[in-house]
């Protein structure tokens, strides 16, 4: 099956490690992922300043992939929230949908509902399928457990993003640790949010809601926590240190993208993975599967 | 006497019981049901409703007593349970072998039914009852049946005056004077240009219009500012932003149709461009139907909320502002309106009729709270209040209070047998106790005797308790019948015997609750169910101790939830008569005792029984 | 506060912003308070309280605050709140409506040059897909011109377009 990944504006360039093991772990389960050069960013910076603009360029996006036909798979959060929120506004607001027709115009494209926007994890999920992914696991990472954060807009609003999961009783990253044979954390603080949205306004506030969560897990002594999107880890890993030393606290938490633990349990090696830019690396595991 | 015939049906809590025994124990024959002729009289090991069809078409026309047998074995050790079953069906057996009673006769009960009143209620009684084929007389003071009372939607007066059916009969002009009576036998008396009548009915059915009873502005505030609510006030001119402060239950009692007309003029006011409503209450009283999409779309449309505590309305700059302390922003938030509009309540007050002190002497009735009344319903048996007096705020509560007074006024007249009182002319002295004690009504005085209204009796057996002849008892509640079960069971009991007069509404289901579980009774326990607690009385109390029952509890409902209003108080009261002989007699007071309880409180009972029966015994009584 | 100096138009202006649409519907009982991760860490911030002042109409209070702009859009307000408020876009609505007042942060300016200059946040040049070629992954392009468009903005002077502008 193919796709059309959508790259956003961080991944391709500060998080390198996490396409790397998101090409890969897709080309083994069977997933060809399109790339288009001229999708850029999906507009979710600017829904703050100028909300109707960030639609538009939401749109713009939605209409290069209508034109491919594929559904669309972004890797960020953030794009897939913003992606999905904006189809389903423009597919359900004939008004606002021919205001942002008329701007698209401008560009030469043409706003067609129908695009299917899914996060990749999700879209391995629905597409691929656990069982299919558990045939494919050659090392189970038996003895190892991940904590996953599911972060705030892979499934909320609930309202836009709904049928996947339970965003007060979420399961699904679990499942996909799961079927690695690996162990998935149930933690105090699994729906908190990471704060990445306030970093700029407030770091001492983003901060502190990140800081609860890294407190929580270096108690806990996972293997490593597993995120699905650039700005958590921004937030967890970038920022670990400095919020240890601001906070006063023993934060010592190696941060994963989910890919990356799919892509040792199908048989890659850590370096295929990107797991060198890593920052806070989770050793044992990364001896276990040299 | 007829010898009663023990019939055996297998069921819960039978279980390991060797009928053979039971019936030599408590000296009955055993009869297969079916099997041959019907024996003269019949104890049948099932409640009625549980009975096959052909067990009950075989012993049709014999005195039969429908014990639930199950429920008052309960569990335990097997010598204990069969005790117990053998003195419940030799108690059974008593009353069962007092024989055929003679046919009482019963007059028929009046078909035809009043409603008096006006609105919306009036009109939804007068539809509800004649579409259950009775003849209706809607009577009212006004002119025209769809002029809508205060709190009405007049569309629906007008629909409803317009689609009245055929069954009623209109009388407008009409004063109703004077009403005596009871179920199925009620007299009106009514006044027009054409004079005065008497009318008979089978029911009554009355529905006071409401009136608006306007709150009182908060002290201070500048009268030219303030309008009522219920008199379609103008909206404030000008150019810029106008302000209007709606109190909606401030100073003065709310009401759910308070409340909603004060949302309607907040919607009113907010259609105008430019004008800013501000409704203040204490309660948000939104439970009626509708209530909650009212109040939303009020907040949709603009208007904004303010829940002030009483008293924190204040009015400031001499009397041009109101000020309030607002708990989300906790700051004090000031407000100058340029109208204020006053709250008002929706209220009716108690039929004239009904105020006759010698005619309507009990009371409470209006209860809205009570768990038994309420709905439009009184104690007294076909008799029904109905609309804003009784709690009504609007037309989907007046609908269900029709329905409610209808459905069962057609019970009363019509379907449902309901229990008789039956007189002993020869005993009664006319010293009209009776009369004065029930609160259904059911005992007249008519025709220099005691009379029973044909549909009024509700078969509390208050009346047998009181009457100082024992001349008055609901069919098969009398003095004699309990005695007579009390004796026969009392032979059996283990001792000490400790009798329970158990209410049907409450210690009854409690009971059956716990024997259901398993739960193992005390032997000596002996169960007498009554209909009410207030059947008890203080003879029956002390011939049960004389009997040789070392206790007595009297288990009846908690205080204001009695169904015959005042049957747990009289019953608590003797109880505490007979304690009080007791003491005379130099005797332990304490072997007697009233127990309050609702039905879903088995543990209250089983922790009573218990203690009293511990106490009996450690006595060595 | 004397309300009267309050504008009520305040909350219409937010409705008819798109995501604003359900801000009168909130009868105030603080799910989307009790559930706001920064409203446990900041004591002023209180998405209840803001929906009030908005509706009272203190224009000063809502947009002009620097507490708007601490938003983190985890969208927990809008999953508890029992009337469809649906708070994370009305504050959305809100801080559009503040922008086009003027009280945007500079970190919003800021965002719009970057991308009318680069079509991304994050600028793309041989540098970056240098790295990314090491590692065999594609190229990735910078396509400014439409988001110029769309934003209306010329690229800074000395700007290069990038690839495939």
């Amino acid at each position: 099956m193919e796709a059309l990944v959508f790259l956003g504006c961080t991944v391709p360039v500060r998080n390198l490690n996490y396409e790397v093991s998101a090409r890969k772990v897709a080309e083994a389960l069977g997933v060809r992922l399109v790339d288009l050069p001229e999708l850029g960013c999906c507009g979710y910076p600017l829904k703050s300043g100028d909300q109707r603009a960030a639609l538009v360029l939401a749109a713009r996006a939605l209409a290069q992939a209508a034109a491919t036909g594929l559904p669309l798979v972004p890797l960020c959060s953030a794009c897939a929230g913003t992606l999905t929120e904006a189809a389903h506004h423009l597919d359900h607001d004939p008004e606002a949908r021919a205001a942002v027709q008329a701007e698209l115009d401008q560009l030469g494209l043409t706003y067609r509902p129908g695009v299917k926007v899914r996060h990749l994890a999700r879209f391995l999920l629905e597409e691929v399928g656990l069982e299919a992914i558990a045939g494919k696991v050659v090392r189970p990472l038996t003895g190892f457990t991940f904590a996953p954060h599911y972060g705030c807009h892979f499934l909320k609003p609930s309202r836009v993003m709904g049928g996947l999961d339970d965003p007060e009783d979420p399961r699904s990253l679990a499942q996909l640790i799961a079927v690695t044979g690996a162990q998935s954390l149930d933690y105090a603080r699994l729906k908190d949010c990471c704060g990445g949205g306030v970093l700029g306004a407030d770091e001492d506030l983003a901060g502190r809601m990140a800081g609860g969560k890294l407190g929580e897990l270096t108690a806990a002594g996972v293997t490593a926590m597993a995120v699905v999107c650039p700005f958590c880890n921004v937030m967890f890993e970038g920022q670990q240190k400095a919020i240890a030393k601001r906070l006063e606290l023993e934060i010592k938490v190696p941060v994963v993208y989910l890919t990356q633990i799919l892509g040792l349990a199908l048989g890659f090696k850590p370096d295929e993975l990107g797991f060198k830019l890593n920052r806070v690396k989770p050793k044992e595991l990364l001896e276990a599967c040299k | 006497m007829p010898r009663p015939a023990l019939i055996w049906l297998e069921g819960p809590g039978l279980e390991g019981l060797d009928r053979e025994m039971v019936a030599r124990a408590a000296q009955v024959e055993l009869a297969e049901p079916g099997r041959g002729l019907a024996p003269e009289a019949a104890v049948v090991t099932r409640a009625e409703a549980r009975t096959p069809e052909s067990v009950k078409s075989w012993l049709q026309g014999k005195p039969v007593q429908w014990l639930d047998l199950g429920a008052e074995v309960g569990g335990g050790q097997p010598a204990h349970r069969l005790a117990r079953a053998a003195a419940a069906v030799a108690r059974a057996a008593g009353r069962a072998g007092l024989g055929v009673l003679a046919p009482v006769y019963a007059p028929q009960p009046a078909q035809r039914v009043l409603v008096f009143g006006q609105g919306v209620a009036a009109l939804l009684a007068a539809h509800a009852v004649a579409g259950l084929g009775h003849p209706v007389l809607l009577a009212w003071s006004g002119e025209d049946p769809s002029r809508p009372a205060a709190g009405d939607d007049p569309q629906e007066a007008t629909r409803l005056g317009a689609l009245l059916p055929a069954g009623v009969e209109l009388s407008p002009r009409t004063d109703l004077t004077r009403l005596e009576g009871a179920a199925g036998a009620f007299t009106a008396w009514l006044e027009d240009v054409t004079g005065r009548r008497a009318e008979r009915f089978g029911a009554v059915l009355l529905a006071p219009p409401a009136t608006w009873t306007g709150e009182a502005p908060p002290a201070g505030l500048r009268p030219e500012l303030v309008a009522r609510l219920d008199q379609a006030p103008e909206p404030p001119a000008g150019d810029g932003w106008r302000r209007v402060a709606i109190l909606a239950g401030v100073n003065g009692p709310a009401t759910a149709a308070g409340f909603s007309l004060a949302l309607h003029a907040a919607l009113a006011m907010q259609a105008q461009p430019r004008m800013q409503a501000h409704v203040f209450f204490r309660e948000a009283l939104v439970a009626e139907p509708g209530g909650e999409r009212l109040y939303r779309q009020a907040r949709e449309a603009g208007a904004l909320m303010a829940r002030v505590a009483e008293g924190g309305l204040r009015v400031t700059a001499e009397g041009r502002g109101l000020a309030w302390d607002d708990p989300v922003l906790g700051e004090e938030l000031e407000l100058m309106p340029d109208l204020v509009l006053a709250g008002a309540g929706l209220e009716a007050s108690l039929p004239e009729v009904l105020r006759d002190p010698v005619l309507w002497p009990q009371g409470p009735w209006l209860a809205p709270e009570h768990a038994r009344l309420g709905g439009g319903r009184t104690a007294r048996s076909g008799l029904y209040l109905l609309g804003a007096v009784a709690g009504a705020q609007g037309a989907a509560a007046a609908r269900v209070q029709a329905a409610a007074a209808a459905a069962e006024a057609h019970d009363l007249l019509g379907g449902r047998a309901t229990p008789l009182p039956v007189v002993r002319h020869n005993h009664c002295a006319s010293c009209l106790t009776c009369v004065r004690v029930c609160p259904h009504g059911a005992p007249r005085y008519d025709n220099d005797c005691i009379t029973p209204a044909p549909a009024a009796c509700v078969g509390c057996g208050i009346c047998a308790a009181e009457c100082p002849a024992q001349a008055i008892a609901p069919v098969g509640w009398g003095q004699n019948e309990l005695i007579e079960g009390l004796k026969r069971g009392l032979a059996l009991a283990a001792k000490p015997a400790l009798v329970v007069m158990a209410c049907g509404q409450s210690a009854l289901p409690a009971a059956r609750e716990l024997s259901l579980a398993g739960h193992e009774w005390p032997a000596g326990v002996l169960w007498l169910p009554l209909p009410c607690a207030g059947r008890a009385g203080l003879e029956l109390i002390l011939r049960t101790l004389a009997l040789g029952a070392a206790g007595v509890l009297v288990a009846g409902c908690h205080e204001g939830m009695c169904r015959s209003l005042a049957g747990n108080l009289r019953a608590r009261l003797r109880v505490g008569e007979a304690a009080a002989t007791l003491g005379e007699l130099g005797l332990s007071a304490d072997a007697v005792a009233f127990l309050p309880l609702a039905s879903n409180q088995p543990l209250a009972l089983k922790d009573a029984v218990t203690a009293l029966h511990g106490r009996l015994a450690a006595r060595g009584e | 506060m004397r309300i009267n100096d309050c504008d009520p138009g305040l909350k219409y202006e937010i409705a008819a912003e798109p995501g604003g649409e359900g801000i009168k519907a909130c009868f105030g009982c603080a799910a989307c308070s009790a559930r706001c991760p920064v409203g446990a860490l900041v004591p002023d911030y209180d998405p209840r309280r803001l929906i009030r002042l908005a509706l009272i109409g203190d224009r000063e209070r809502v947009l002009a605050s620097p507490l708007i702009w601490l938003c983190s859009a985890c969208h927990g307000c809008a999953e508890v709140c029992p009337q469809d408020v649906r708070f994370s876009e009305v504050m959305t609505a809100i801080r559009n409506l503040a922008s086009r007042a003027g009280y945007a942060p500079p970190s919003q300016k800021a965002i719009a040059k970057q991308l009318a200059a680069h079509g991304r946040l994050l600028e793309v040049t041989d540098f970056e897909n240098n790295k990314r070629a090491e590692l065999g992954l594609p190229p990735v392009s910078e396509a400014p011109r439409d988001y110029q468009t769309i934003l209306g903005l010329a690229p800074e002077a000395g700007q290069e377009p990038g690839e495939g502008a």
